[in-house]
């Protein structure tokens, strides 16, 4: 019988070594969301980036409307573009 | 069998109408449950979004897994707060099982309600508003 017994930094080893793939799959979901808005949301399709920083690998807007634009507001239904690009990317869940 | 296709719209639309049917939640919204909240605006009431998900075509559309953002508008937050509870009680209670989504039968075989985010409007700064999110696995 054989056991795995993770190392005590296994997560900083995956880390490292999903890094590149993790970017990767961020440039995609990027892609997405520039597609997944209405044409009438100005500049948003420009403001969305991929980030690699102290939050990890990820994707987000700096839109001055992009909260509205994500999660809509009393006035506006939610288009939720970057949500949608991370579901598209693989089965994502809301924390 | 011929393969049912679901949209967002058939989707959004069953679920306002399961959420409307569940009294305890009619007791705090009566039938205020929308797809698209109308211009003249009643407070409580929820909002029902498909942001995501849809047929896994791995499956062969028999499987779908759409995704919710559900919403609370309320005039204070202790309002807001006690219809989001609820809402999430009467999924967790009774939305597996099978249903009628358009006019397919459809089996929830999970349901999920995610993290509540509190907080107020960003366009209305007076309106308390409490969001979260369903995730539905679901077959054919």
């Amino acid at each position: 019988m054989s056991r795995f017994v993770p190392a005590a930094n296994l997560d900083v080893v995956l880390d490292h070594a999903t890094h590149d793939d993790r970017l990767k799959v961020a440039e995609h979901m990027a892609i997405d969301a520039r597609h997944n808005v209405n044409p009438d949301t100005g500049h948003y399709a420009e403001e969305v980036q991929t980030f690699d920083d102290d939050r990890g690998v990820g994707v987000d807007a700096h839109d001055v409307a992009a909260h509205i634009i994500e999660f809509g507001s009393i006035n506006n239904a939610p288009q939720a573009p970057i949500r949608r690009a991370a579901d598209a990317a693989g089965r994502f869940e809301e924390r | 069998m011929t393969l049912p296709v679901l949209t967002a719209s058939n989707w959004k639309a069953w679920l306002c109408g399961w959420l409307r049917a569940q009294p305890e939640l009619a007791a705090l919204v009566s039938t205020r449950v929308y797809s698209k909240l109308p211009a003249a605006k009643v407070w409580p009431a929820v909002r029902v979004a498909r942001t995501a998900g849809g047929p896994i075509e791995e499956t062969g559309g028999y499987l779908h897994d759409p995704l919710f953002q559900l919403d609370v508008f309320a005039d204070d937050e202790a309002t807001a707060e006690r219809v989001m509870s609820t809402l999430a009680a009467v999924v967790a209670a009774r939305l597996v099982g099978t249903h009628t989504v358009n006019t397919a039968t459809v089996t929830v075989t999970s349901a999920v309600v995610g993290p509540i985010h509190e907080g107020w409007d960003d366009t209305a700064e007076t309106v308390a508003r409490h969001r979260s999110s369903l995730r539905l696995t679901t077959h054919i």
